[in-house]
This record gives structure tokens, sequence and C-alpha cells, in this order.
């Protein structure tokens, strides 16, 4: 070749490098874009990207709940073409939990779920393709963890950061090839449902901050962020691959548009219309994974949307209710290809096996149990299904709330099912929110059983605050009552005119009573304060079960709280202006107190079962203390401190709880991580040698 | 001394980035040669044996005799897992009942010592399991019989088996 010819050929080269530079350069600005869009800011970004690699410490390949099976199954299913279920990849056989037979084949459920698992699914199945994928994953992480430290170092503006977590990146990973075993074969169908649930945590956490920051502070809305990412129920079913993360981002999703449809105490430069839209396309959406819940999110987010909505202008309304016929339209093809009914959902179909779930719209999804290995976390279907009822007149009229037309009874009395069932046995109330240990023995002897049911306080302490949350806007609400008595001449009413900061108001009546309702309570509130009810009536009834685990069914619930106790009182101030103290308090609960309750558990000789019931003891002690802490302090106004150092505690607890559970009593499949999989080896070896 | 650090942490990060998108990469079947992976012989929690199954005897009948809280007492013929062989160390033996129409799927598992050969060792199921309500009658199940092997649940066997359900008065 001549050297002028090399000279045109080197600089055809220099323009193909360039120009590939330029598309790699403009496709990772567009991921940049992409990725802020929906984490909102680099605090965003930086919780969910921390809140993963929490998560993929407890990520293990296989399954733990039996109803699993059907969802790989069908996974499989549809990455081959058809909803049928034609070959059993994964469990005993066709006949698991969760799979339903019609016309001589079977199916699947929640195909909402499987379908958005199914771009994951074929990115492992890529990825196992060009590399060992125990590797990539492991590599992930450690690309996951440079990616955080340089958020965190940008937010910071400290690049020590970067450097530190490039480091650390870098160690892990070269840790982590030391002699990994490599997954097993086709585990791709359950790692994807997997990372789906994971990536659906890690958003749920960053939709909590997005909405906070709107209504309160950047630090109130970090603060509930993280809160919801690890230290209640949705990190603990993270990487587990059901619904219920999905759901909890739903939910959380919905709420924040409808702020934003509102525009309460920010500006949005979204047309509310479009949010709107946006909100009932995913209520839409969801009816695909699962279609009891999506009702109960539609029913109070179309009466309070329609009701505090700006304009209803035709316009508006079509545009609203086409995004959302438009949203069902996968959830009816499916049906209408599975059973030729558009409208009844798989798990209103025949189980496999034998057996009908036509009478259980929320009972269907009682059907996941617990894990094929392992006795220390079984499971079984409702085990206080019965009214138990003690007041006369109520079990007629339950007996007729079931009675009701199918469609009626679907519909509605599955709620006011749940209304008569919690008069009749108000103490449900406290086996699932407060104390479940004792029921749990009642209906489920044999330890390993008990093991595996824990109340809401016992799996996140942090529901202290929320509970005490009334009885401090009440004590508030007095307390400014007397003030203004004290220092006010008028009426009663004219008194608490003042109390509530508000002269004579313009307009009509009506009008005065929705600014007043409003002032109380923002229609998000009250949205989620009605989806929250609802979705309890709906499972209160099946309630405790021995395979509920954080009471699972009601997992939205644990944000909503938390994000209600951010938003009212003083509570989410006080802890926002001592971030510090929150966090370092809830690291010392984790890094002192995992290991103090593993060595106090060989100490002790402690079977699983003990450790478990030790748990929730824990749990409702920490809970009870930061109940009687929140209302003390915020009605005190003293010992701010003390109190953010408990909801540290709190918060470490649960987090605690989560990994206790995730590193060493669940053992289902190997740590994707290495590392982790050497760690709890050790472990779990020391613990059952010495407690054997 | 702050732009160095900067250059230095900027440049640590992206070493990074690029060492860990080559281990990747040449993991894979594109560099063939690079092997980061074997199969190595761990003290996998309690089960890092390996274990020959040879005859299962699964329960002939099963009664499930409703006892009312949502739960069944259960009976059934002695169920019995023969191992010809566990080398290497213990293993972990799961037996697990499925019965779809009550909504049952109730696991026991336990340690079986290794090593050992021709050792039948008998499965001690619960008293009691957990189901919803059934009209009394004859139900299929199913019940298998797994083995975690290097964290690995693999299913051994599984068979069909008639339960008969009971009010729990007869």
């Amino acid at each position: 070749m001549a050297p002028t010819e090399e000279r045109v050929e080197g600089t055809r080269v220099t323009r193909g490098v360039a120009r590939a530079a330029g598309v790699v350069g403009k496709a990772r600005t567009r991921l940049d874009r992409l990725f802020l869009w929906l984490v909102g800011d680099r605090t965003g970004g930086a919780l969910f990207l921390g809140a993963l690699l929490v998560y993929a410490l407890g990520w293990q390949a296989g399954i733990v709940i039996v109803d699993t099976y059907a969802l790989a199954n069908g996974l499989v299913a549809v990455a081959d073409g058809h909803l049928f279920v034609e070959r059993v990849a994964f469990g005993p056989g066709f006949d698991t939990p969760g799979m339903h037979y019609v016309d001589g084949r079977f199916y699947a459920r929640n195909y909402g779920q499987i379908v958005a698992a199914l771009p994951l699914y074929w990115l492992l199945e890529g990825l196992d393709a060009v590399t060992e994928l125990r590797v990539a994953i492991a590599g992930l992480w450690s690309l996951c963890l440079v990616a955080f430290a340089s958020t965190l170092a940008r937010i910071r503006e400290d690049r020590r950061i970067l450097a530190g977590g490039a480091v650390v990146a870098l160690v892990v990973f070269l840790t982590n090839l030391w002699a990994p075993t490599p997954v097993p074969d086709g585990k791709s169908p359950v790692l994807a449902l997997q990372s789906l649930s994971m990536l659906a945590a890690a958003f749920s956490g960053v939709v909590t901050y997005r909405l906070l920051y709107r209504v309160r502070t950047r630090r109130v809305g970090l603060l509930g962020g993280a809160l919801v990412a690890v230290a209640t129920p949705v990190a603990y079913w993270a990487a587990i691959p059901k619904r219920h993360t999905l759901t909890v981002a739903v939910v959380l999703s919905v709420a924040y548009l409808l702020s934003r449809s509102r525009s309460e105490d920010r500006a949005t430069p979204y047309d509310p219309t479009t949010l709107r839209a946006g909100m009932y396309t995913l209520v839409g959406l969801f009816t695909w994974v699962h279609a009891p819940v999506a009702l109960t999110l539609f029913l109070p987010l179309a009466v309070i949307d329609v009701a505090t909505a700006q304009t209803n202008t035709p316009r508006d309304l079509a545009v609203v209710g086409a995004a959302f016929l438009a949203a069902l339209v996968p959830f009816l093809i499916t049906n209408y290809l599975i059973s030729g009914n558009p409208v009844a959902a798989p798990r209103l179909l025949p189980n496999a096996g034998g057996g009908s779930a036509d009478a259980a719209v929320p009972a269907g999804s009682f059907t996941d149990t617990g894990p094929t290995t392992g006795g220390g976390a079984g499971g079984g279907a409702s085990g206080a299904s019965g009214t138990g009822s003690g007041i006369p007149f109520v079990a007629p009229l339950v007996a007729a709330a079931a009675s009701l037309t199918p469609m009626v009874d679907r519909v509605f009395g599955v709620y006011v099912q749940g209304v008569l069932t919690t008069v009749a046995d108000p103490g449900r109330l406290y086996r699932v929110g407060l104390v479940s240990v004792g029921e749990v023995s009642r209906t489920a002897p044999g330890s390993a059983e008990r093991a595996s049911s824990f109340s809401m306080l016992e799996s996140s302490p942090l529901l202290g605050a929320a509970l005490a949350l009334p009885v401090v806007l009440a004590l508030t609400r007095v307390g400014k009552l007397v003030d203004s008595r004290r220092f006010s001449v008028g009426t009663s009413l004219e008194s608490w005119q003042s109390s509530s900061g508000t002269a004579r108001e313009p307009g009509s009546t009506v009008q005065r009573v929705r600014r007043r309702v409003s002032g109380l309570c923002s229609p998000t509130d009250a949205f989620l304060l009605a989806f929250s009810v609802l979705l309890a009536l709906v499972y209160l009834p099946a309630l405790p079960t021995h395979g509920q685990m954080t009471v699972r069914y009601l997992t939205p619930l644990y944000p909503i709280a938390v994000y209600l106790v951010c938003k009212h009182g003083r509570l989410g101030t006080v802890l926002a202006s001592r971030l510090r103290t929150v966090a370092y308090a809830a690291e010392a609960t984790v890094l002192l107190g995992v290991p103090a309750f593993l060595a106090g558990m060989m100490w002790l000789s402690l079977t699983e079962p003990s450790a478990f019931d030790a748990l929730a003891g824990v749990g409702v002690v920490v809970g009870t203390a930061l109940f009687a802490a929140t209302v003390l302090v915020t009605t005190v106004g003293r010992g701010e401190g003390l109190l953010a150092g408990l909801v540290g505690v709190a918060a470490g607890t649960a987090t605690g709880f989560v990994l206790l559970s995730h590193l060493v009593f669940f053992h289902y499949g190997i740590h994707l991580l290495p590392v982790v999989q050497v760690v709890t080896e050790t472990v779990r070896t020391v613990l059952v040698r010495m407690t054997v | 001394m702050v732009r160095a650090m900067t250059d230095r942490a900027g440049l640590l990060a992206r070493g990074t980035v690029a060492l860990v998108l080559l281990v990747t990469v040449a993991s894979g079947p594109i560099l063939g040669s690079v092997s980061f992976t074997e199969q190595r012989v761990t003290a996998m929690d309690v089960a890092p044996g390996n274990a020959t199954v040879g005859e299962i005897d699964f329960p002939t009948n099963v009664t499930l005799a409703a006892d009312g809280d949502g739960r069944y007492r259960y009976s059934g013929t002695p169920i019995r897992v023969t191992f010809e062989r566990i080398t290497g160390g213990d293993v972990q033996l799961t037996y697990g009942l499925l019965v779809p129409a009550l909504n049952l799927s109730r696991s026991v598992t336990q340690i079986v010592s290794g090593p050992t050969t021709g050792e039948t060792v008998p499965v001690e199921y619960y008293s009691y399991v957990p189901g919803e309500r059934a009209t009394p009658g004859e139900y299929e199940a199913t019940a298998y019989v797994s083995l975690v092997e290097e964290g690995e649940n693999v299913l051994v066997a599984r068979q069909s088996v008639p339960v008969e359900v009971t009010n729990g008065t007869d």
C-alpha cells in the first residue's frame, strides 16, 4: 500500500472510530436522560442504584414459593411464543399452585408480570450466550457500585467518593472471580422475574422520594425513599419474584401522577389531562398482573380524581377513558385467548389438578404457599378465614353478602365481606397488624410453621410511628384549639377557624368545605388512604395465614405508611433535620445487631423458628417504643435526637430482618454474588453445627 | 492536589469499568480459552454431599381429617427414602405434598448424614397441615422428594398420591 493510500485508509479508520464514539456518546446521553426522567434527579438515581446493590446481596437463583413455578413456566411458554404451558421447566409438574387448566391446556397467571419480565429474560439469555452469566452478574454489581459512587460524588462534589467506590467495586469483583460456580442451566426465567421484582422495588423507593420531594423537601423525600427501599418488606420481597413489589411501584406511581396532575404544592410542566391519562394507563395495565388489586386501585382513584380534578370537560374524560380502555386491551385479549371470555382473568379459572377458584376473587391469590425446600417457611392457605362471629346478626349478613349475584359479589361483595368480617372479629386487626405469634401458634402447630408468619409491626417496626400519627395529629389539633381559646375571644367555631389559621373564607359553603378538607388531606393522601382501607378489606377475611411472611398481601401499606409519616405531623421534618442520626443508628443496628443476633442464636442454641420468634419480639418492642417516643417527642417538642435514633434503630431492625432472612435463614439456590455465597455458606454451616 | 485527586478518581473509575467489562467478555465463548468458573467442592450449607437415591416409598394413601381452624390432621403410610450411597458429607432431603384442591403445599426438610451406603431414612411428616376447606372425598395429590446438592434443589422423584379428605368426625 502506497503512503498516500495508507494515509487515506488511516483517515477513514479515524473517522469511523470518531463516528462510533459519537454514536456511543449519543446513546449514552439518551440513556442518561431516560434514567434521569425516571428517577427525577441524581439523588433519585443514587437511591435507585443503592437499593439495587442491597437487593442483589440476597439474590438467589431459585424459587422459594411454589406458585412461582407457574410464573416461571409461564415465562418459558411466552418466550416460546404461546400462552399455554407446554413444558414444565420448573417444579414438580403442571399441577402446582397458580397454574390453571382450561380446555386441556395449562395456563399460568399474572401475564402482565410475565410479559414485563420478557425483555429481561432476553437480556439474560443474551448475556448467557456471550459471557459466563455468574461473572456477568458480578460485573454488573460492580458497575452498579461505580455508578452509585459516581452519582454520590457528583451530589456531594467530592471525587474521593468515586475513587473509594471504584476501589471497592474492583476488589469485590476480583474477589467474586475466586472460583465461582456457574449459574445452573435454564435459570434465566427465574432470574428475569427476580430482576423485574428488584427493579420495581428500587423504583418504589425512588417514587416515594419524588412524591415527598414534591410536597415537602428533598431531605424528607430522601428519608422516605430510603426507608421504603431498605427498611420495609419491599426490600424483603425484592428478590422474590412475586407481584408484590410491582404492585407497590404501580400504586406509588399512580399516587405520584395524581399529585402532579393536581399541582399539589408545586407546579408541573405537564398537562394535567396527560398525567391523568398516565395514571389510568398504569391501572389498566396492572389488571394484566392482578385484576382484583387493579380494581381496588381503580375505585378510589376514579372517585377522587373526578371529584378533585381542576376540569372534567368531555375532552378530558374522553382522553382519560380512552387511555384506560387502551391499557385494558392486553388483559382482555389474553383472557379471550385463554378462555374465550375477555373479562375472566386466569385466576378465576379452574386450578390445575382440580378445584375451582371461581368463588375467590381475592382468595385466588392465597394459593401462593410456602417454599418447597427448607422447613423454615412453610406456607398454606388461609388459616383463619372464618368470620369467628361473636355478634349474632353478623354471620347471616356475611352469608347474605356472599350470596350476592356473582358479578356484584366480585366487584363489591368482597369489600362488604371484609367490613363484616372485621366487625365480627376485630381481634384479627391486632393479629395481622401488631402481634402474630399467638394466633399462628394456635392455627398452625409445629415450630417450623410458626416461624414464617410475621405481623406488620413485627416485619417493620417503623409502623410504630405510623400508628402514632393519628394520635399526634389529634393532640396537635387539641393543643391549637386550647391555645386559640386562651388567646382569642369569640365563639368556639371562630376559635376553631382561627386555630386553623384561616379567616372567614370567601365562597360558597361547598367551596369552603372543600378547601377545609383539602387542607387536612390532599387528593393523593385521600387516594392512598382509601386504597389502603379497601385493600385491607379485600384480604383481612383470610388473614392471618401461616405463610403470610410480613403479611405480603398488604405490602403496599408499608410505603404508604412511611409516606404519611414523613408528610404529616412534625416527624418527617424532625427526622429530615437529623438524617445523619437516623442513618448512623440504622447502620449501627445492622452492623452490630445482626452479628449480635447470630451470636445469641449460637449461644442459646436457638432453632430457626425460635430465632424468628425472637426477631418478631424485637420488632414489637422497637415498634412500641417508637410509637411512644413519636407521641411524646412530637407533642412535647424535646428529645428529637432520641427519636431520630429510635427511627434509625427501627429501620435497622427491619433491614436486619431482611438480611437475616435472605442471607441466613432462607436458602433456596446459589447466591448470584459468589462472595455472598461464601459468607452465607460459612455462617449457615457454623450455625447448623452449633445448634444441631 | 484536588485536580490530581479528581483525575485519579476518574481514571480509577474508568479503569475499573474497563477491567470489569473486559473480564466479563473474556469469561464468555468469544475469547474462548478463559474460564473463570469451576465446579468446586464446597461446604455448601449442610449439604456438601452427593447422593445416589434408590427406592422411595411414597405413601400409598393419605388421610386428611379436617380439624377446624383451616387445618387437617395428617395420617398416611410411612414415607421412606433409601440412599444407595452418600459421598462427600451430609445431604439435605426434602419431602413435599401438594394437594391443589386444598391449596395445600407442605414440605419437610431433614439432614441425612453422610457418607453412608444402603441407608433407608424414614421421613417424619407433619401431624397437622394447613389447608382450605374442601368437601370430604378423594382428591389427587402429588408427593415429591428432592435433594439439595450444592445449593441446588434437584427433584429426585414425584408420584401421584390419593388423598382422602374427611370432616374429622368420621
